[in-house]
């Protein structure tokens, strides 16, 4: 089974550490890589698919430097960049085309036809990129990432501007990737990776907060969720200044609060909550 | 190969600002050739494709300039550069590049011929040159036609250099200026040293060695330039065109720190 490798990962800007010795090691499934604006995920991800230099450490993988592996690596990646973009005034299938002649795809057509159908793009394939909306540009920015088959992808926000239809259509198409490649996808939106990713990283000021399974994640949170049923503002805040608000559902005639504590809570009345994905992200990066 | 040789042509050519000057360039040419004697006719075309050089300098560097510029641009670089074969974009658009100017400048010299021929009824093509006034002085026997032939092949030549360096030029620019303005001063000076007469400062027969002259055969044979100036531009145009092909092979490829 293939294996990458990130050891000891440093990339600084001037004084600005983007990454901070970074030590993950990923074999086949899906990885999602969670962090806030900043947190340091795309100069992470640009750095795996080899665009920029780290300023020490190195990425291996099956135990070879991808500096020396070179074109043989990027044989073997597909990669959705955070801002994709293609050219106005390329029709979709020329796009295709000219990234699978890049991607030395052989039976171009075939495989650009069943990447279309794929992401529900073959009804347009005429259409124009600059007339797309930015959901159907994200999409062939997913297809161009699939178009060799690849064994690492990377994908920087890939669902950003999908609809919930798309956003589903998405989660199963990655899942399935998963079984043979290794998939690193960076996201801000938790339901985009808990219920397909093997794993998940959570990525805070360029340093790997934790790495661990859902389920390990959702164990770790287990007794320190509560909720609570309030009557006025006030006591909302009172319950910010000495805890994590998750979220605040304000109903007709009522305003229920969750809320993250490591101990028992102060406050009568509470109750236990079942952990969710939600609670981990703020857990982690609301400190 | 073929494939992306041919999109890159697409993206260097079709686009609205590039056709548009294009086909005004060609009606501006078909209006000053021509002529009322076999002469005066093929006399204008050679002497007045120099003229236009500036037209097609415009137009070829409104095309090399956005080459590169396109990619960052549109952000596709970035997806280019983790492929397999990325170094075999620079190779098509070095291609493609040339193939868009060297069709710019031979489309203008058609036009303004076939212009010159039809005032003359399509008389004299196979005149010698050195019966037509404005290359009277060269003494060949060479044809008019041939020499239309001649120039479009140093056309292509001057073609694959200019496009070398405006790709360079666009690969390390942020924007399409700098690479249009560069470009136009490295084509526009030998250019300017003729029409303002700095024969002081650009003596002739310096100017024969640049590279805008060796790409206007005609100005070459008008003024008698020796076969080392013909041998001079074209292996300076190949050379110098081929190390800045590898300029921006390393500048577009390279791995940002």
């Amino acid at each position: 089974m293939s294996k990458l490798e990130i050891v000891g990962l440093t990339k600084a800007y001037g004084k600005k550490i983007a990454n901070d010795h970074i030590n993950i090691s990923l074999n086949c499934g899906v990885y999602g890589l969670l962090g806030p604006n900043g947190a340091g995920k795309t100069t992470l991800m640009r750095q795996i698919v080899a665009l920029t230099k780290p300023t020490s450490g190195e990425i291996l993988y099956d135990g070879q430097k991808i500096e020396v592996l070179d074109t043989k690596y990027r044989n073997l990646l597909g990669y959705l960049p955070q801002d994709f973009d293609a050219y106005g005034n390329f029709k979709i299938l020329e796009f295709l085309e000219y990234m699978a002649a890049l991607k030395d795809v052989k039976d171009s057509k075939a495989k650009i036809n069943e990447l279309m159908s794929l992401v529900g793009l073959q009804e347009v394939k005429g259409r124009k990129i600059a007339k797309l909306s930015g959901g159907m540009k994200r999409r062939v920015g997913i297809a161009q990432a699939l178009l060799n088959n690849p064994k690492i992808l990377v994908l920087d926000e890939p669902t950003a501007g999908l609809d919930p239809q798309e956003r589903n259509r998405f989660r199963n198409m990655i899942s399935n990737l998963g079984k043979e490649a290794i998939v690193i996808l960076s996201t801000h939106i938790i339901s985009d990776v808990e219920q397909v990713a093997k794993e998940i990283i959570m990525i805070k000021n360029g340093r790997v907060r934790i790495k661990a399974s859902g389920k390990e994640l959702l164990g770790k949170m287990a007794g320190k969720v509560f909720g609570i049923r309030v009557k006025d503002e006030e006591q909302i805040a009172e319950i910010n200044e000495k805890y994590k608000i998750v979220n605040v559902q304000r109903g007709a005639d009522y305003t229920n609060v969750r809320f993250i504590s490591h101990s028992k809570p102060e406050i009568v009345d509470v109750w236990k909550e079942e952990p969710m994905f939600e609670d981990v992200y703020i857990e982690y990066f609301e400190r | 190969m073929n494939k992306l040789v041919r999109l890159e042509l697409k993206k260097a050519i079709v686009r609205k600002g590039v056709l548009i000057t294009w086909g005004v360039v060609l009606f501006l040419v078909c209006m000053i050739a021509g002529g009322t004697t076999v002469s005066d006719s093929y006399s204008s075309v050679f002497q007045k494709i120099y003229l236009v050089s500036p037209l097609m300098g415009i137009l070829m560097f409104m095309i090399f300039s956005e080459a590169y510029i396109m990619e960052y641009k549109y952000r596709t670089d970035d997806s280019i550069k983790t492929t397999k074969k990325q170094k075999e974009v620079v190779i098509a658009k070095s291609i493609a590049n040339t193939i868009a100017a060297s069709l710019i400048c031979i489309s203008i010299l058609a036009a303004m011929m076939i212009r010159a021929a039809s005032a003359v009824d399509f008389q004299g093509l196979d005149t010698p040159i050195k019966e037509i006034w404005f290359l009277e002085n060269s003494g060949s026997n060479i044809t008019v036609l041939e020499m239309a032939g001649i120039q479009s092949l140093t056309f292509i030549i001057g073609s694959f250099l200019f496009a070398q360096i405006g790709l360079f030029l666009s690969s390390t620019s942020k924007s399409a200026v700098k690479p249009f303005l560069l470009g136009g001063i490295v084509m526009g000076i030998p250019f300017l040293g003729n029409i303002y007469g700095v024969s002081q400062v650009f003596p002739l027969k310096f100017l024969l060695y640049t590279p805008l002259y060796g790409m206007f055969s005609s100005q070459l044979i008008r003024y008698g330039a020796p076969t080392s100036a013909y041998v001079f531009d074209g292996i300076f145009s190949i050379t110098i065109g081929y190390l800045f092909y590898r300029f921006t092979i390393r500048s577009f490829t390279r791995r940002r720190g």
